[in-house]
């Protein structure tokens, strides 16, 4: 199986699903090549490069660069989706959500219910979020929670190439408005990707790990921060099942109380803020549904209740570290009852 | 594992991280079944081994002492690695500590597969309906096609092609249409089309005759591309056979099909085993996978809607019993897929236990033992294969 990295993996995504159907249009800022400049097209493909290449196979029709103005891109993309075509709406961060929160909120996430069952909004939402590249609080946040609580939008986190390819294919496919979110400290990362087209279902969490002693479920980058502290936990005895739940609506909540039921022991990681986030809804599923399986409390590393600091030293102690992880996992194991 | 050089005295032997197929680069102890300074003998189950795709046991070859466990439950070694130590009990720890040390200073044997220079690891030929995917291993010898059942591919020949090439022969595992790497487009999904496959690729790689192996599904198609070309087929080796009596499992093929999320593929392919501890994460990540891609679905379909429901036995009974070549039925005495069929009294058929319906993976070494057995008739008859 080819070796690519996470951003190679999404393009193929998109330019399968480019080829496979024509409905398939991409909207966003700088996704050709910077809209009526003189540059080179295909030598830039969004802040990202994520879209590289992808204007000179399928012209500007189809890879529509737009201005700097999120409520527009969002905007088009809804009105496109509801006219039968399937958008794929690129913002540069889901930090700049905030100026097209209505058209998502109000509008793409009711129409369905709202007209019955009668339209369908076939339209994809990608965009960058997390912290650790000193790009201040503003460029920096982890908003998921926000669309999980939001009835009619499917959200999406993917933290692996493989699941990169897979669940955009899936997203680009299904009939509902999907966000779909990208760790900026993803792009790079490499893995084994399969040439032909696949689609990951939502609400199927992967097991990276199996181990009888403590549960872990983390999401994006905080899969990979969790491996590594299952690994330094290891070293101590402690066999830790690493759970990615990929898709936080739906929730795979079974493949989670599953382990549950073996572990009895639960550390959530989330980049997150904690008040309100995915980390708490997990929580919550757990104390309410698996409370007889706990031996201990359950334990959630996630970021301060802060904005994300620009200086670096502060941003990396803002991030949860595999440290903290072992800490939170090994506190737990100390628990009986 | 391997002998020391003119070590009459006190033979040590290593126990080595062994390489199972061409893909294997290292392993995980998953736990030692014989204890440090207890007694093992030729056949002995060692160790638990985990791969990537499998979890297997490693056997003593030779009767002594398990004097050294060098790699502890849950540490990985690449393959090749020294992970034990087998010796007599007259040998001193001095010794032993001399040899460990020595051995890391010795190159790595390395298995003398036939032709290994020449081998290629995957290939492919173009069909009209699309690629068909092959791994070859082996350069010398008469040719052995394999051929996996539903839902499978080449890789569940994992512990059998490399050790069946390795005895000169130059061997073919093949992704039926519709599986693994191959195209995923079925017209109807009967045996004969699957079949038909066999017979393009045999064509277009100008094999000539072939000894086949399959299994499952496999064997109906062995047994089909066989009685099409009865003057190329030199032996048949049927691995838990569908395509001979009885149907397949129904709840299991439905399982099969509809299974998405990992704990329900896990409780479908445990039937497949008869110790369910042999599917691992790695095991059902990998059908998982399979079963994603697209057009898989479709094929899946097609293959229960007809190559499932194929008329059986898939060739009559008196082709069977007027057969003149080699025919062996290997099927484990515990398989929960498919019942044992009654066969024409020619046949050789052999009930191997502690295996499901996976046999070959179960049951390797005793699984190759006997292919290579059937293999070994035809080569005694034409002598063309030294």
């Amino acid at each position: 199986m080819p070796q690519i990295s996470f951003r190679q993996a999404l393009n193929d995504a998109l330019r399968a699903e480019m080829r496979r159907d024509p409905a398939v249009v991409i909207i966003g800022e700088d996704v050709a090549g910077g809209a009526g400049g003189t540059g080179v097209d295909d030598a830039y493909g969004g802040i990202m490069g994520v879209t590289r290449g992808l204007v000179g196979e399928f012209g500007r029709e189809r890879v529509i660069d737009t201005p700097i103005t999120e409520s527009a891109i969002v905007g088009m993309a809804a009105g496109a989706a509801l006219t039968g075509l399937r958008p794929v709406a690129e913002l540069m961060f889901v930090d700049f959500i905030g100026v097209c929160l209505d058209q998502i909120l109000n509008q793409v996430a009711k129409f369905r219910y709202m007209f019955g069952g009668n339209v369908k909004t076939p339209l994809v939402i990608r965009a960058m979020f997390g912290a650790g590249f000193n790009a201040g609080a503003q460029h920096s946040q982890c908003l998921y929670s926000f669309f999980t609580h939001v009835p009619g939008l499917k959200v999406v986190i993917p933290s692996t190439p493989y699941d990169a390819k897979g669940l955009l294919i899936q997203a680009i496919r299904d009939d509902d408005p999907v966000v779909f979110l990208e760790h900026t400290k993803l792009y790079d990362q490499e893995g084994e990707v399969p040439s032909e087209s696949y689609a990951i279902p939502f609400g199927e969490a992967n097991v990276l790990r199996d181990g009888g002693d403590v549960t872990i479920v983390a999401l994006a980058r905080m899969v990979h921060v969790a491996l590594k502290a299952a690994d330094l936990l290891a070293s101590k005895g402690v066999e830790a099942t690493v759970i990615d739940p990929r898709s936080t609506s739906p929730l795979d909540e079974d493949t989670i109380l599953d382990s549950l039921s073996a572990t009895g022991r639960l550390v959530i990681v989330d980049e997150s803020n904690p008040r309100c986030s995915v980390a708490s809804e997990i929580a919550a599923v757990v104390a309410e549904r698996a409370f007889r399986d706990l031996k201990a409390p359950i334990r959630r590393v996630t970021a301060p209740h802060t904005p994300v600091p620009f200086s670096p030293v502060l941003e990396e102690a803002y991030i949860p570290s595999s440290d903290a992880v072992v800490a939170a996992a090994l506190d737990v194991m100390g628990w009986s009852r | 594992m391997m002998p020391t050089d003119g070590a009459n005295r006190v033979p040590v032997v290593a126990v080595i991280m062994p390489t199972w197929g061409l893909s294997m680069e290292s392993g995980t102890i998953v736990s030692w079944s014989v204890n440090e300074g207890e007694k093992t003998a030729p056949g002995q189950e060692l160790v638990l081994i985990e791969t990537t795709k499998i979890v297997n046991a490693v056997e003593s070859n030779v009767p002594g002492v398990l004097r050294r466990q060098l790699a502890r439950p849950g540490e990985t070694r690449a393959c090749g690695d020294l992970i034990g130590i087998i010796a007599d009990s007259r040998a001193t720890d001095r010794e032993i500590d001399d040899f460990i040390a020595g051995f890391a200073r010795t190159p790595l044997p390395v298995r003398d597969y036939a032709g290994a220079s020449g081998q290629r690891r995957y290939d492919s030929v173009e069909l009209p309906s699309g690629p068909i995917r092959y791994q070859r291993i082996g350069d010398s010898g008469p040719p052995v096609v394999f051929i996996h059942g539903f839902g499978g591919d080449l890789h569940t020949w994992l512990l059998n092609q490399t050790e069946i090439a390795a005895h000169h022969y130059t061997t073919y595992a093949i992704d039926l249409p519709g599986h693994g790497a191959s195209s995923k487009t079925l017209q109807v999904g009967s045996v004969a089309e699957l079949a038909r496959a066999v017979d393009s690729l045999v064509e277009r790689l100008n094999l000539g005759c072939v000894h086949l192996v399959g299994h499952s599904l496999g064997c109906a198609v062995a047994l089909v591309w066989a009685r099409n070309r009865p003057e190329r087929a030199m032996s048949l080796s049927l691995i838990a056979p569908f395509g001979l009596g009885g149907r397949a499992n129904e709840a299991f093929v439905s399982a099969f099909v509809a299974a998405q999320k990992a704990r329900d593929m896990q409780r479908c392919l445990a039937l497949l085993f008869a110790n369910p501890k042999m599917v691992t994460r790695a095991m059902i990540e990998t059908v998982a996978q399979y079963k994603r891609l697209d057009g898989v679905t479709e094929a899946l379909g097609k293959l229960v809607g007809m190559a499932l429901k194929d008329e059986i036995p898939v060739v009559p009974e008196t082709w069977l019993e007027s057969l003149s070549i080699p025919v062996t039925v290997i099927y484990g005495a515990e398989d929960r897929i498919l019942t044992a069929p009654e066969l024409p009294s020619g046949i050789q058929v052999h009930r191997l236990s502690d295996a499901g319906h996976m046999p070959h993976v179960e049951q390797p070494a005793r699984t190759n033992e006997l292919v290579l057995a059937t293999l070994a008739q035809v080569d005694r008859l034409t002598g063309e294969h030294s």
